[in-house]
């Protein structure tokens, strides 16, 4: 059964190892539980039934990744389609700040474009190579360095630009590049 | 030294240079925070189980993708042709119906009406097939005919959703019919409306101006992105439910919908999936979507453990079951039994067992009809709410003067709420329906929520 052969390999592919990190992916693509669930599980199906098409078994774990990040672009496709929805009987649940210089990094990732949000992840959170960031994204190495320098300043000047408005602005100073 | 040392959340922890700033962003990087389900996967094996359940289907070979392409070609290619040709192929069909893409049923935007037609005082004891095709469901199909004449290419009504039904309990038959109406002409809308309105009667079509909805079928329902939630456990889909679980959808929002007429498919196929069968106060919730913004939601507030309706024969009937020649009066019969504890029961006990004054709420469906084209702002949620808020409390207080009475009762009331709903565009409703046998318990009850409420109701009272 060509299926079920497939079936053995792809349970083998997909290690503990593997899932945790597509579920963790997954997390912190999603907004809550529920839609990471979603993503996991569809991200799985999609894989499954495109297992054939992986050539070289060792780069699974990207490939699988960059199908959790195409599912999810999907589902912000979709979502932004769509009306937006109330509930009236909801209260909105306030989330809490992150303390100190952790919050104010948070606060300038999620003012990132989605790109760069995800390879700054990809590299910083889920420690992987940049080649293999490279292949989550569909870019080349060279594309991604570039992306991820520019990452890393865009996190930066939205940080200063944080400080630069909390603060006295006669008694900041930015620090230039190269500082 | 970096100056930024007195900002706000840094304090005085960061005094570095850029170099080190950049040094402390990658630090914070390396240890952003996941949430704290993260530590929490859904179990393997169960997810590896339901991703290749759901993909039974090896995948293409390479090869296969090249006749995707060269099929693909081929449609372009025929396309191209159609367009060329087009003054020919944008002449109505053989119904009376343009098909072209330069008719109003190839643009994107259009309505969906939702009508309920409601029947009552059937004189089940008598129906005979004319009975059955005049009854408002079917109704609809001249409406329809009437709409797409040679003449007005620009309309096409479709009744294509899935769960059109005709179904009867209690002496009582509801026809439920989705429409999905394609136009940009306004002033037709309306004209459907109104004719819609005459035979559906007292249920005014809930009108959704949404491109959405005319994607395909109805929003979504046969997608994995569909939850049930009971008493907030969450049954996923394909991890804990099987691919019947579409079907079990399917009729939970046919219970939500018409809370009576699925019990036992609805209770049985949840059973069947190891659900424990629900009990007065269990909440059941779909989500829609994966965002959770579109939620349907009750609260099981009639069931009666003590009354098996899950054992019965059946308790939904289509108009095939009915031309089949299935009996409602035996139905009748057997719910009566049920119910009183007889063992026997006349026609003309039946004939008053089933009738009662029957005052339907709904609240505030005019208003979403006045906006049905925009969202509804935070002032009106708040609205909503707080209408909502003061119809509970009304109906709290009618509880406790009328405790609920058996049918077989002279007193016999019976009063039902659901929780408030959003659907559609930013729409919020709830309804509320009074059954009682004395017509002095309906003036009340209106009397009470008017004065309460300073609502004007949308009520039918009639005596059934």
């Amino acid at each position: 059964m060509p299926n079920a052969d497939r079936q053995k390999r792809f349970e083998e592919a997909l290690s503990p190892a593997v899932y945790g990190a597509a579920w963790r992916f997954g997390c912190r693509l999603a907004d809550c539980r529920e839609d990471a669930e979603d993503l996991l599980q569809e991200a799985l199906a999609t894989a499954f039934a495109r297992f054939d098409q992986l050539r070289d078994p060792l780069r699974f774990t990207p490939w699988l990744l960059a199908i959790v990040r195409r599912c999810h672009l999907m589902k912000l496709r979709e979502r932004s389609r769509r009306p937006r929805q109330v509930d009236v009987m909801r209260e909105p649940v306030a989330e809490p700040d992150a303390p100190g210089f952790s919050g104010e990094v948070r606060a300038a990732l999620a003012g990132l474009p989605e790109r760069q949000r995800t390879l700054l992840a990809l590299v910083y959170a889920e420690e992987l190579s940049q080649v293999e960031a490279a292949q989550v994204l569909g870019v080349s190495p060279a594309g991604v360095r570039m992306q991820l320098t520019r990452a890393r300043r865009a996190l930066r000047r939205a940080i200063e630009r944080q400080w630069a408005e909390d603060a006295d602005p006669r008694s900041v100073r930015v620090p230039k590049r190269g500082e | 030294m970096h100056k930024n040392a007195n900002k706000p959340g840094n304090g005085a922890e960061f005094n570095g240079s850029g170099a080190e700033l950049d040094a402390r962003i990658e630090d914070e990087l390396r240890a952003l925070p996941l949430p704290d389900y993260a530590a929490d996967p859904p179990n393997r094996h169960v997810a590896l189980a339901g991703a290749c359940r759901r993909a039974p289907r090896p995948a293409r070979p390479w090869y296969a993708n090249r006749f995707v392409l060269a099929d693909a070609i081929v449609l372009v290619v025929i396309a191209a042709a159609a367009v060329w040709f087009w003054p020919h192929a944008d002449q109505p069909d053989g119904n009376g119906v343009a098909l072209g893409p330069q008719s109003a049923w190839a643009k994107t935007d259009g309505y969906i009406i939702d009508v309920d037609f409601i029947q009552w005082s059937l004189d089940i004891e008598n129906m005979k097939e004319e009975d059955i095709q005049a009854l408002p469901g079917n109704q609809l199909h001249t409406v329809v005919d009437s709409i797409n004449t040679p003449g007005n290419p620009e309309v096409l009504v479709r009744n294509e959703l899935p769960f059109s039904s005709t179904c009867i309990r209690d002496g009582i038959i509801i026809s439920s019919i989705s429409l999905m109406l394609k136009t940009q002409n306004e002033e037709l809308l309306d004209q459907v409306v109104t004719a819609l309105r005459e035979i559906a009667g007292l249920s005014a079509p809930v009108v959704y101006k949404e491109s959405l909805y005319l994607n395909g079928k109805y929003p979504q329902l046969y997608t994995p992105e569909r939850k049930l939630i009971i008493n907030g456990r969450e049954y996923h889909y394909p991890t804990e439910i099987d691919a019947e679980y579409v079907e079990t959808v399917h009729n939970i929002f046919r219970f939500i919908d018409r809370d009576w007429v699925v019990y036992k498919t609805y209770f049985t196929s949840l059973q069947k999936r190891g659900i424990e069968p629900l009990v007065p106060g269990d909440v059941i919730e779909i989500r829609f979507n994966a965002e959770g913004d579109l939620v349907l939601n009750t609260v099981v507030e009639h069931w009666d453990p003590g009354v098996d309706s899950r054992e019965r024969k059946s308790v939904a009937l289509t108009n095939v079951d009915l031309a089949a020649g299935i009996d409602p009066l035996e139905l009748l019969r057997e719910s009566y039994l049920e119910d009183s504890g007889s063992a026997s029961a006349d026609e003309e006990t039946l004939k008053h067992y089933h009738r009662a004054y029957i005052v339907f709420w709904f609240i505030p469906r005019d208003r979403l009809l006045a906006a049905y084209d925009e969202l509804l702002t935070t002032e009106e949620l708040a609205q909503s709410r707080a209408d909502y808020d003061r119809l509970q409390a009304v109906v709290e207080t009618w509880r406790s003067q009328h405790p609920q009475r058996s049918r077989t009762d002279p007193d016999y009331t019976w009063l039902r709420t659901r929780p408030p709903a959003t659907f559609g565009i930013g729409v919020a409703w709830t309804e509320f329906t009074l059954k009682a046998r004395r017509e002095n318990d309906i003036d009340e009850f209106v009397q009470l929520v008017t004065d309460s409420t300073g609502i004007e109701p949308e009520v039918e009272k009639s005596w059934r």
